[in-house]
C-alpha cells in the first residue's frame, strides 16, 4: 500500500499552513514531529479527508482519494487533535454510534467495540457517560474509536496526550502491534514516544517537511553536532542565546552540566555527546524557539 | 442507518436547551389543554352544560334539502310550546351566554340602533341585555329535544346562506381568476353535499380538540426549532464534526441521516400535540359526532391537522437545519430561523395581496403548518381523502427540501474545522 501526497499546499487566507509537501507512506510507523503551529493537524486533516487543500493531490495507489471517496474513508481511522465527542453519550453508545457512522452495524459491532475497549483498557467504564471520564481516558476512548474499523490507514494527531506513563507505554505497544500492514500517521511533539516506534519521521517545520527518513538517519544528521559542556550558572544565560541548548542537568565539576546542538564546538572542554532524537529536534527547532520568542 | 438515526434522536433528547423547551411545551400544552376541557365539561365555558342534557347522548340529525323544510316547521312548533321554558329567574341566571334561541331573544342590533337613535338612554340598554341574560330559557327535560331541531336547522341555513352569498358575489365580481374557480368549486360541493344530505350532531370533544390544536401550533414549531437547532452547530461546538467527516458514510449521508432524523423528530412531535390536543377534549366531551361539516369528517379532519403539522415541521427544520450548518453560535441559528419563519407570517398581512402571492405565502414554512386557512377557504375544497389539495404543498416541499438539503451538504463540508 503506498499513500503519495504531492505538492500539497494549504493556506488559510494569506498564511500557508502547509507548504508545497510531497511525500511517499508506505506500510508502518511515520512520525509527523515540528513544533506549535507547524502544520502537522492541517497536513493531517487533509489527509484524512476532512479538509480540503489548495493546490495538490493525494492518492492511495494510484487513486485519488476524493474519487476513491468512501472507499477510502472505508479503510481510514482518524483521531483528530482535542478529539471531541458527546458528552451525555455513554462510552458503549458512543462507539456503536461511530461504529454504525463507519458502516459496522448488528453483532459485528457489538463486538468490535468491546475488543476496542480492552485493548484501551476502559472495559470497566463502557457504561458511564463520557463527560464523567478523566482526559486520557477521553482520549484512549478516542483511540478506541479510530481502530474500530480495523483501519488500513490510521491517522492520530497527538494520540498520548494527557496519558500517563502506564498507558503510554500500553499505547506504544499497541501501535508497534498494529503498525505491520498498515500505514500509521503519527503527530507529536513528544520525542520520547516515537524515538522506539517510529520507522519513519518526517520533520515539519513553517509548513515544509525539513527532514525526512529513519530514526538513525536523523540521528546521523547530528551526529558530531551534539555537546555536552560543564559551565558556571552565571554562564548559562550567554550560552542560550548562542547556541540550542537541550538538557540542563547537575555538574559534579561545575555548577550545571548542559547539552548543546551546534555546528561548531561550542568550548574547549566540549565533549561530543551520544545524539538522540531530542538532539534532531532542538537542531531543527532551536532557533525557531528563539525567533519566536524575540517576536 | 437505523442506528445511526437512533443516536442522533437521543443526542436531541439529551440537548438541555431542547429537553428544556420539550418540558415546557408539554406542560404548558397538557396544562391549556386539559383545563380547557374540563372548563367545557363543567360548563363554565361554552354553550352548555353536558350534565344539562340530562346525561342523553345527543342523537345524530340527518338534514338534506329534501327534509329541511319538515324539520324548520317542527321547530317552529317547538319554539311555540310554553311549556319548554324556563322561568325560575334564580335557575335562567346560571344559563347566562345561552345561545339557544329562548322564547324573547331579543334584536340587539335593533336596540344599538335604538340608543343611536335617541330614542333610549344607555341605563335602558343595558338593561334591555340584563334583562335578555335573565330571559327564560329552555327548561333541562326539554334541552335535548329543542337541540336536535335547533342544531340542524341552524346549521343548515348558515351553510346554504354562505353558499348563496358566495353565490351572488361570484356572479356580481365575474373575474374568472383561479381565485374565484376554486371558491366556486367549493361552493358547487358544498351545495351538492347539502342537498344530498348531511349528518349533523354533537361533537365537542373533536371541534374542541380541534381548536386547542390551532392554538398551540406555534408551540409545536417552536418545539422543532428548538429541537434541531443544534443539529449541526452542536456537532462544531463539540468539535465531532472532524470526526464525522471522515467516517465511511461521509458528509453526504450524514447529513441525509440528519435529515431523516428531523423528519422523525417532526413525526413524533406532531403525533404528541396532536394526542395532548384531542385526548383530553375527546375523554371529557366525548368521542361521539362526525361529519358536522360538510365537506370533510372528523377524522378526515385530523389526519388533515397532522399531514399540515408535518409538513410544515419538516419544511421549518430543514431550514434550521441549514442555518445550524452555517453557524456556530445557537443563537445565530434561532435568530436566523425565527427570521426566516416569522417574515412571511408577517407578510400574509399586507392588504390586498393576489392571490398567487397568497398561495406562495401560504406555502411557506411557518405559514404551511396553519393548514386550513389556504387549503380550504382560499385555495381548493374538495375531500381530503381526494388527494390533490396536498399536490402543491408536498411538490413545493420536496423541491424547496432538496435544495436546501444540497445546501447544507455543502456549508456543512466547508465548514472550518475548529479542533
Ligand atoms: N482554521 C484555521 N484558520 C486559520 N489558520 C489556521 C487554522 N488552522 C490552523 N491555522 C494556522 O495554520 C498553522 C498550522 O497549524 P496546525 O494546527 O496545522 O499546526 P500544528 O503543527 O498541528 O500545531 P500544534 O502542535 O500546536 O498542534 C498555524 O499557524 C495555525 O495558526
Ligand atoms: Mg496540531
Amino acid at each position: 500500500m503506498e499513500l503519495k501526497i504531492s505538492n500539497i499546499t494549504k493556506k488559510y487566507g494569506d498564511k500557508i499552513a502547509v507548504d508545497n509537501v510531497n511525500v511517499t507512506l508506505e506500510n508502518g510507523v511515520c512520525a509527523l514531529l515540528g513544533a506549535n503551529g507547524s502544520g502537522k493537524t492541517t497536513l493531517m486533516r487533509m489527509i484524512a479527508g476532512v479538509l480540503g487543500n489548495t493546490k495538490g493531490s493525494i492518492s492511495l495507489d494510484g487513486r485519488n482519494i476524493e474519487i476513491l471517496d468512501s472507499a477510502y474513508r472505508n479503510v481510514l481511522g482518524y483521531l483528530p487533535q482535542n478529539f471531541g465527542c458527546y458528552k451525555d453519550f455513554k462510552v458503549k453508545d458512543f462507539l456503536l454510534y461511530m461504529c454504525a457512522l463507519k458502516g459496522l452495524d448488528g453483532k459485528f459491532a457489538k463486538k468490535r467495540c468491546e475488543e476496542m475497549l480492552l485493548k484501551v483498557g476502559l472495559e470497566n467504564v463502557s457504561n458511564k457517560k463520557i463527560g464523567a471520564l478523566s482526559g486520557g481516558m477521553k482520549q484512549r476512548l478516542g483511540i478506541a474509536q479510530a481502530l474500530l474499523n480495523d483501519p488500513t490507514i490510521l491517522i492520530l494527531d497527538e494520540p498520548t496526550a494527557g496519558l500517563d506513563p502506564k498507558e503510554r507505554i500500553r499505547f506504544r505497544n499497541l501501535i508497534c502491534e498494529l503498525s505491520k500492514d498498515r500505514i500509521i500517521i503519527y503527530a507529536t511533539h513528544i520525542v520520547s514516544d516515537i524515538s522506539y516506534i517510529a520507522d519513519r519521521v518526517l520533520l515539519m517545520k513553517a509548513g515544509r517537511i525539513v527532514a525526512d527518513g529513519s530514526t538513525e538517519e536523523l540521528l546521523n544528521i547530528v551526529k558530531g553536532k551534539v555537546w555536552s559542556v560543564d559551565i558556571m550558572r552565571n554562564e548559562l544565560e550567554s550560552y542560550q542565546n548562542k547556541y540550542s541548548v537541550g538538557a540542563i542537568s547537575d555538574s559534579k565539576i561545575k555548577d550545571v552540566n548542559v547539552r548543546i546542538v551546534s555546528d561548531v564546538k561550542p568550548d574547549e572542554k566540549a565533549i561530543e555527546a551520544l545524539p538522540d532524537l531530542d538532539d534532531v529536534y532542538l537542531y531543527y527547532f532551536g532557533e525557531v524557539a528563539e525567533v519566536e520568542n524575540s517576536n | 442507518m437505523k442506528t445511526v438515526i437512533k443516536y442522533e434522536l437521543i443526542k436531541i433528547f439529551n440537548s438541555r436547551l431542547a429537553s428544556v423547551v420539550l418540558l415546557i411545551a408539554f406542560v404548558i400544552s397538557v396544562g391549556v389543554s386539559g383545563f380547557n376541557a374540563i372548563q367545557y365539561k363543567t360548563g363554565e365555558k361554552g354553550y352548555y352544560k353536558i350534565n344539562d342534557m340530562n346525561g342523553n347522548q345527543f342523537p345524530d340529525v340527518f338534514v338534506s334539502a329534501e327534509n329541511i323544510d319538515t324539520l324548520v316547521s317542527q321547530l317552529n312548533e317547538f319554539e311555540s310550546r310554553e311549556e319548554i321554558y324556563e322561568t325560575d329567574a334564580g335557575i335562567v341566571n346560571t344559563y347566562v351566554g345561552i345561545t339557544f334561541k329562548g322564547k324573547y331573544d331579543i334584536d340587539k342590533s335593533a336596540l344599538l340602533r335604538a340608543v343611536s337613535n335617541g330614542e333610549i338612554t344607555n341605563a335602558e340598554y343595558h338593561k334591555a341585555l340584563s334583562d335578555y341574560q335573565s330571559a327564560p330559557c329552555i327548561k333541562k327535560e326539554y334541552l335535548a329535544d329543542y337541540f336536535e331541531l335547533y342544531y340542524p336547522v341552524s346549521c343548515y341555513s348558515s351553510i346554504s346562506n354562505n353558499i348563496e352569498s358566495t353565490l351572488q358575489w361570484l356572479i356580481e365580481d365575474d373575474l374568472g381568476n383561479l381565485y374565484e374557480t376554486s371558491k366556486l368549486a367549493k361552493v358547487i360541493r358544498e351545495e351538492q353535499a347539502l342537498n344530498k344530505g348531511v349528518v349533523f350532531t354533537y361533537d365537542y370533544g373533536w371541534s374542541l380538540g380541534e381548536e386547542m390544536l390551532s392554538y398551540l401550533v406555534p408551540l409545536y414549531l417552536i418545539v422543532v426549532v428548538f429541537g434541531l437547532c443544534n443539529m449541526f452547530s452542536g456537532e462544531y461546538s463539540l468539535g465531532t464534526d472532524s470526526l464525522v467527516k471522515s467516517t465511511f458514510r461521509g458528509r453526504k449521508k450524514f447529513v441525509l441521516m440528519k435529515y431523516s432524523t428531523a423528519i422523525i423528530y417532526c413525526f413524533i412531535c406532531s403525533v404528541a400535540i396532536i394526542v395532548i390536543c384531542y385526548l383530553p377534549s375527546l375523554v371529557l366531551l366525548g368521542f361521539s359526532g362526525y361529519n358536522v361539516g360538510t365537506v370533510y369528517t372528523n377524522i378526515e379532519m385530523l389526519l388533515l391537522k397532522f399531514v399540515s403539522l408535518l409538513i410544515g415541521g419538516i419544511s421549518i427544520s430543514t431550514v434550521v437545519m441549514f442555518f445550524s450548518s452555517l453557524f456556530n453560535k445557537l443563537i445565530y441559528v434561532l435568530f436566523a430561523s425565527v427570521i426566516t419563519a416569522v417574515i412571511p407570517y408577517i407578510l400574509l398581512y399586507i392588504p390586498n395581496l393576489d392571490f398567487t402571492s397568497q398561495i406562495i405565502l401560504h406555502l411557506l414554512p411557518f405559514n404551511l403548518s396553519f393548514d386550513s386557512y389556504w387549503l380550504f377557504d382560499n385555495y381548493i375544497s374538495i375531500d381530503i381523502i381526494e388527494i390533490f389539495c396536498f399536490i402543491p404543498a408536498v411538490v413545493f416541499n420536496v423541491i424547496s427540501s432538496v435544495t436546501v438539503y444540497f445546501m447544507t451538504v455543502k456549508s456543512f463540508s466547508k465548514h472550518r474545522i475548529m479542533n
